[in-house]
């Protein structure tokens, strides 16, 4: 029998009550959106690999094997033998193997050397596959495949000629310029380090670098296609490669195996575990952000109660008055407590629409500009963290209620104003 | 024991602080069941804190205070707090009406906090609206209630009318009218004195009007004097 009047009353002071719903739902809308984008983000992140059993690479920490083989941030201090990879290619136990080989670049984005195994097996996300946008993969000797970050940011189609660079710099000086590449096909948009990634064939990597010695090209040498076809442009090494194995269960084994493998020092990795370890290391950002956007809840939250106490003493005689009716403070404690209590139910339910409708029109302009693929789910934690809000909220509205309460005590049937 | 009285007070004396002298005192009053008491006095002489002792909103007096048979000294606030809702219409001076209520609204108002009232208000127009329909056409409020016009748009003899049908509505035993005419011309303060004692009378409700301006002490049956400290007959 409140909420009427509760209504009626807030419908009076509509300017107010207004601002109170917009302040929350606003803080309310970057808590949940921070909350949505760093769980999108940790999923996005441990989804970068899918499906791989095991990454093997030369011995080295578990996490810059992880950042250059699956980021390609940093570079390999050593590569692995051919041979090696082979051997545990053909191990009873591996159904398949992606090999990669870094090392060279173009325009800032990494050259990937590998199979077409990589087509074929590499999982990202929820055990989605690699798709082409447009053209095909890779299947000659200068064919490149283009990841979407590379395509939309250098503006390349399919037909046009890339020069790749050795070594990594974007300026970098010394250029395979004798062999061009021609673009073959475009990958759709993954979210992952593939989007900008050129991903080229084993031989492709070998070809450009006959005749180098020690990162220069030896003078003199002039390869030409004729010369290339008679060649053999098996890799004698390359940087890392994945694993899937035929059944879960042998991981462990495996992995055991690999690491004491004694033809030469090799490390095997669990992509699960060394993700988890990575994203420790940037759990602080995640937490920091998440502050913030609680002191942005307790901004709104202190604005409202701002809003509510300046009310109060505008809406002296209207409690005197009900008072003199016959309500008891009791009654009017509880009408204030009431009114805070619906101003920050309105404004978490507002400030959720207006997250949810931000959603929906950036959702595809963030996964193409920032690679991070925003989804409509519900996060988990929220609702606790919402109880935690409305709970904060109401509990606000204990301070003006307080207030009202000693007016009416002190007031009596006529307010001092 | 039940006393035939509707307002009783015997040897009230009130102070604001414990040893500071009596603010006011009244010896004997009384106000018998439907009748009518002017009570005169000049401003700060204590009528405003007669009001809220007599309608159990302030304490700490000495003496005895009794509406309706139950001596507010003995009661608890919520206790207070009720009697006062069930057995008291109260009218003041001006800012009587919620603006964000329609007239009819602030009328019925007040059997919102009272079961008796909303009963007694039931069963004698079908519904509360209804009954605050028929007093506020009994108030010669008509005009207001076919052009449904808002309570802020009401001049102040209306709201004054509003506000005492909503202090009769549902018939408590006794109404408290604190200067209630003193915004009127004396067109208005008449015909609204009028309207009051009618309505009252017809209810069976007692009247306790307080105002400074003796020459309204005409339209009760009694009148007394509040001077300064004391009360006078």
């Amino acid at each position: 029998m409140m909420i009427d009047l509760l209504w009626k009353s807030l419908k009076n002071r509509r300017g107010t009550a207004l601002l109170c719903v917009l302040t929350i739902a606003f803080s309310v809308a970057l808590l949940a959106g921070v909350e949505k984008v760093r769980q999108d983000m940790r999923e996005g992140f441990f989804n970068t690999v899918s499906e791989t059993d095991l990454i093997v690479g030369a011995r080295t920490g578990q996490i810059e094997l992880l950042l250059y083989s699956v980021f390609h941030l940093g570079s390999a201090t050593n590569n692995i033998r051919w041979s090696s990879y082979q051997r545990i290619t053909n191990d009873s136990a591996v159904q398949w193997t992606i090999p990669v080989s870094l090392g060279d670049s173009h325009k800032g984005f990494r050259v990937v050397g590998t199979s077409a195994s990589f087509f074929e097996h590499f999982r990202f996300g929820r055990d989605k596959s690699l798709s082409m946008s447009t053209g095909r993969s890779f299947n000659a000797v200068h064919e490149v495949t283009l990841g979407a970050k590379v395509a939309k940011t250098l503006g390349y189609k399919v037909g046009d000629q890339v020069i790749i660079a050795h070594g990594l710099g974007s300026t970098s000086f010394s250029q395979h310029k004798d062999q061009p590449f021609t673009v073959v096909g475009i990958l759709a948009p993954t979210g992952t380090p593939v989007d900008q990634s050129l991903l080229v064939s084993l031989e492709s990597i070998s070809a450009i670098h006959i005749g180098w010695r020690a990162g220069v090209p030896m003078p003199g040498f002039k390869a030409d296609a004729d010369k290339l076809a008679t060649m053999d442009l098996t890799p004698k090494e390359i940087t890392a490669f994945m694993v899937g194995l035929k059944t879960k269960t042998q991981v462990f084994q495996m992995q055991r195996a690999i690491n004491r493998y004694s033809k030469e020092p090799l490390m095997a990795i669990l992509p699960g575990v060394a993700l988890q370890e990575l994203w420790q290391v940037l759990g602080g950002v995640e937490k920091a952000m998440l502050l913030v956007s609680a002191c942005v809840v307790l901004a709104g939250l202190t604005g409202m109660l701002g809003v509510l106490l300046t009310g109060m003493q505008q809406r002296r005689r209207e409690l005197a008055l009900l008072r003199a009716i016959g309500a008891s403070p009791f009654y009017l404690l509880r009408l204030v407590i009431a009114e805070a209590c619906i101003l920050t139910a309105t404004g978490i339910a507002a400030g959720l629409a207006l997250l949810w409708g931000t959603l929906a029109a950036i959702q595809s302009i963030v996964q193409e500009g920032l690679g991070l693929y925003l989804t409509f789910g519900w996060p988990t934690g929220l609702g606790e963290i919402l109880t935690a809000v409305l709970i904060a909220g109401t509990l606000a509205g204990t301070l003006p209620a307080w207030k009202a309460w000693r007016y009416t005590l002190a007031d009596g049937l006529t307010p001092k104003i | 024991m039940r006393s035939a009285d509707t307002l009783s007070i015997q040897k009230l004396s009130f102070s604001w602080a414990k040893n500071a002298p009596a603010l006011l005192t009244i010896d004997d009053l009384k106000l018998g069941s439907g009748s009518s008491l002017f009570l005169r006095g000049p401003s700060g002489c204590g009528k405003s804190t007669l009001l809220n002792l007599a309608a159990g909103v302030l304490e700490g007096y000495k003496g005895s205070i009794e509406i309706c048979g139950q001596r507010l000294e003995s009661l608890s606030a919520r206790q207070r707090d009720r009697l006062r809702a069930d057995h008291i219409g109260l009218i003041f001076q001006q800012f009587n009406l919620l603006p964000w209520l329609t007239p009819l609204e602030n009328v019925a108002l007040a059997c919102r906090f009272s079961d008796r009232r909303r009963t007694r208000a039931v069963e004698r127009s079908g519904s509360v609206i209804e009954d605050a329909r028929r007093l506020m056409s009994e108030l010669g409020l008509d005009e207001v209630l076919s052009h449904n016009r808002p309570t802020s748009a009401l001049s102040i003899g209306q709201q004054q009318r509003v506000a005492a049908a909503r202090a009769l509505i549902g018939g408590p035993e006794l109404i408290m009218a604190d200067e209630p005419t003193s915004a009127l011309d004396t067109e208005h303060r008449d015909r609204f004195i009028d309207l009051l004692l009618a309505e009252a009378r017809e209810c069976g409700t007692s009247l306790l009007f307080v105002s400074h301006d003796l020459s309204l002490a005409q339209h009760f049956e009694h009148t007394l004097h509040l001077e300064g400290a004391r009360i006078a007959s």
